[in-house]
């Protein structure tokens, strides 16, 4: 009975592994398909809020990331929606896609201001 | 195991004041090939769009094994292969096929010619009918329990189609596969049962005859 218990345990928890590892990895498929136009749209809100009078600070850089994020969307929407069905038929449902993708794009982001504050911190340290 | 029993009832679907569909009825088991026929415009792509859980009719009930499915390709239980292209650019096919494909049937998808011969390519690099007979074979050997097929033998060449069947065949001994498409001797070749859609209504055919009874055709040969 124990024995049973714990190998239905087991396989729970690989089957959970297995799909969490698929569905890491399809999101990362369709972060990819977003990376240009994401990059794009995001140097150029950055561009666009710094020369309308923002500073050049965290919210501004986040700020520029959820609007190169959106328009990204928009403009795949708009130019290859017939590519949902891809991950429509491995069982994602696109609200579950975009979350995950902005939830990967948002800790890009986080991880790329903390990595150059410490470049930062590190250089004027060295300068002296 | 008992195979799944996929049911789709009362289905209701107007465009502009028109009755598409009306009085819908079909049932599809695990094991099972059910053909869908039906004039132009009659409904048979929305009716798979229904079940697939991407257009919203007015009313349906859809379920497996009597459990109401609002969106029939979440948890990978319906498969459906759309009538244009849908793989993404810029990932190479073998990426795209591992995630998607029963692992059941890797070997035998992963030994077909088709990937072989371009596995290690990307969509940019195939011809339109290789793209087509790819991303057709994908959803055959796809990991969901039931398939939905919209006009997998248009596009691609007869020889082409007749590879087709015995895949379908086979891959129907473990899944429920709905197909529709024009060629309907192709359709009615490799399913086990025909259903035509009439009216708004689905009819279901017992004979060839009924074909000729219901005008779907003038004659049979």
């Amino acid at each position: 009975m124990a024995t049973t218990i714990i190998g239905r345990l087991i396989c729970l928890i690989s089957c959970h592994n297995h799909h969490l590892k698929r569905l890491g990895i399809i999101t990362f498929q369709f972060y990819k398909l977003l990376l240009l136009y994401n990059i794009a749209f995001t140097v150029l809100a950055l561009f666009l809020l710094v020369f309308n009078g923002a500073p050049l600070s965290a919210t501004t850089f986040v700020s520029a990331k959820v609007i190169g994020f959106l328009s990204a969307v928009a403009l795949h929407n708009f130019s290859s929606k017939e590519n949902y069905f891809y991950f429509r038929n491995a069982g994602y449902g696109m609200r579950r896609m975009f979350i995950s993708a902005f939830a990967i794009d948002i800790s890009v982001c986080i991880l790329l201001i903390i990595l150059s504050k410490i470049i930062l911190h590190a250089a004027l340290y060295f300068k002296g | 195991m008992q195979p799944s029993i996929l049911k789709v009832d009362s289905v209701q679907l107007e465009f502009d004041g028109r009755k598409i569909l009306q009085d819908i009825y079909l049932d599809c088991k695990q094991g099972e090939i059910v053909g869908l026929l039906g004039r132009n415009g009659c409904g048979k792509s929305s009716l798979l769009r229904i079940i697939f859980g991407i257009l919203t009719p007015g009313f349906k009930h859809v379920s497996i094994n009597d459990q109401y499915i609002a969106k029939g390709y979440h948890h990978t239980r319906i498969a459906y292969l759309p009538q244009h292209n849908y793989l993404p650019h810029g990932i190479p096919i073998e990426k795209l096929a591992k995630n998607f494909i029963d692992s059941i049937f890797w070997d035998e998808f992963s030994s077909l010619d088709i990937y072989l011969n371009h596995f290690n390519k990307t969509v940019g690099q195939l011809s339109g009918g290789e793209l087509r007979q790819l991303e057709t074979l994908m959803i055959i050997y796809n990991k969901a329990d039931f398939i939905l097929l919209d006009e997998p033998f248009t596009h691609i060449s007869p020889i082409q189609a007749e590879l087709f069947k015995p895949i379908i065949k086979r891959c129907a001994q473990r899944k429920g596969f709905i197909i529709t498409d024009h060629q309907y001797r192709n359709i009615i070749d490799v399913s086990d049962r025909i259903i035509l859609i009439s009216n708004g209504s689905t009819k279901h055919i017992k004979s060839k005859d009924d074909l000729i009874t219901w005008g779907y055709v003038s004659h049979l040969d």
